[in-house]
């Protein structure tokens, strides 16, 4: 259960540069860069009707808390495209241990059940490319 | 050396925050409030570190009605991002050894500063909370007062 007012939601996931890496069939030494370029966050309906405002960071065992994005007010649409800080650079977040992404959530009443959101990140990936 | 550029997709799933606790590093978990009592901060533990919002404010709307937001931040792109939920303790880290959480900072939203900080749990329900620039010799303490439920 959620409380009116400031809640956080959040998703710990430590392979995600691994899975990267496997798509691009190449090492994590080879990736110089990844940067945030698109946020979609999808909410369901009774959720996107109490919702008043998203803010999504990143943290990791050895590097700060960092904004990526954030969307005040919330639009009546089914994908929400949140509004980026200046370049979020996250490689170093994904190359950490303790990957931890964490969705601020203002609510407008109390929300009875468990609540789970959705989201997509599109990323830039510079890598040097495999020389076979 | 020629980089390539990969367009990649990262899915996410978030789920709503579950914590259990209990150790001495936990007593920071809990709603404060600072000495001006115009606001409450919520601390959470993430990970390992804790964090802070604000859940409360005494003053939430600006003069013309609408929700007050972070109109001083740094990064043009953050500035619609309201000051009621706005996570202003970041980062800090359990000292064991001396029993202070340090190595966080604290945002000003009044000026858009983040200041390095400190917590010192000196009651049960009470903690300073020392922002500083540089050094925690050149800064301010303020004394923040748990909100317990009444019995």
């Amino acid at each position: 259960m959620l409380f009116e007012g400031a809640n956080s939601l959040q998703y710990a996931d430590e392979n995600q540069l691994k899975d990267l890496v496997r798509t691009l069939d190449t090492e994590v030494s080879a990736i110089q860069e990844i940067t945030v370029t698109k946020v979609v966050i999808r909410l369901d309906d009774s959720t996107e009707q109490i919702a008043e405002s998203l803010l999504l960071q990143v943290v990791s065992d050895n590097n700060e808390m960092m904004t990526v994005g954030t969307l005040n007010p919330i639009p009546d649409e089914e994908e929400l495209i949140l509004s980026l800080a200046e370049s979020p650079s996250i490689l170093s977040y994904l190359k950490d241990s303790g990957t931890t992404w964490v969705l601020d959530l203002n609510i407008a009443e109390d929300y009875m059940d468990e609540m789970v959101v959705e989201g997509k990140l599109t990323v830039n990936v510079e890598y040097i490319p495999n020389k076979n | 050396m020629k980089l390539k550029l990969f367009l990649g997709f990262i899915a996410l799933s978030f789920f709503s925050l579950s914590y259990a606790g209990g150790g001495d590093e936990d007593k920071l978990v809990g709603v404060w409030q600072p000495s001006d009592g115009r606001s409450y901060v919520k601390i959470d533990k993430i990970g390992n570190k804790f964090y802070g919002r604000v859940v409360w404010l005494k003053e939430p709307n600006d003069e013309d009605g609408n929700p007050r937001v972070d109109t001083n931040n740094p990064d043009e792109a953050l500035r619609s991002t309201p000051l009621k939920g706005y996570r202003i303790l970041k980062d800090f880290i359990y000292n064991e050894k001396e029993g202070i959480w340090e190595d966080g900072t604290i945002y000003d939203p009044k000026n858009g500063t983040t200041y390095n900080c400190k917590i010192v749990l000196t009651e049960d329900n009470q903690i300073e909370v020392r922002g500083y620039v540089g050094t925690a010799v050149f800064g301010r303490t303020d004394v923040w007062t748990r909100l317990v439920k009444k019995k």
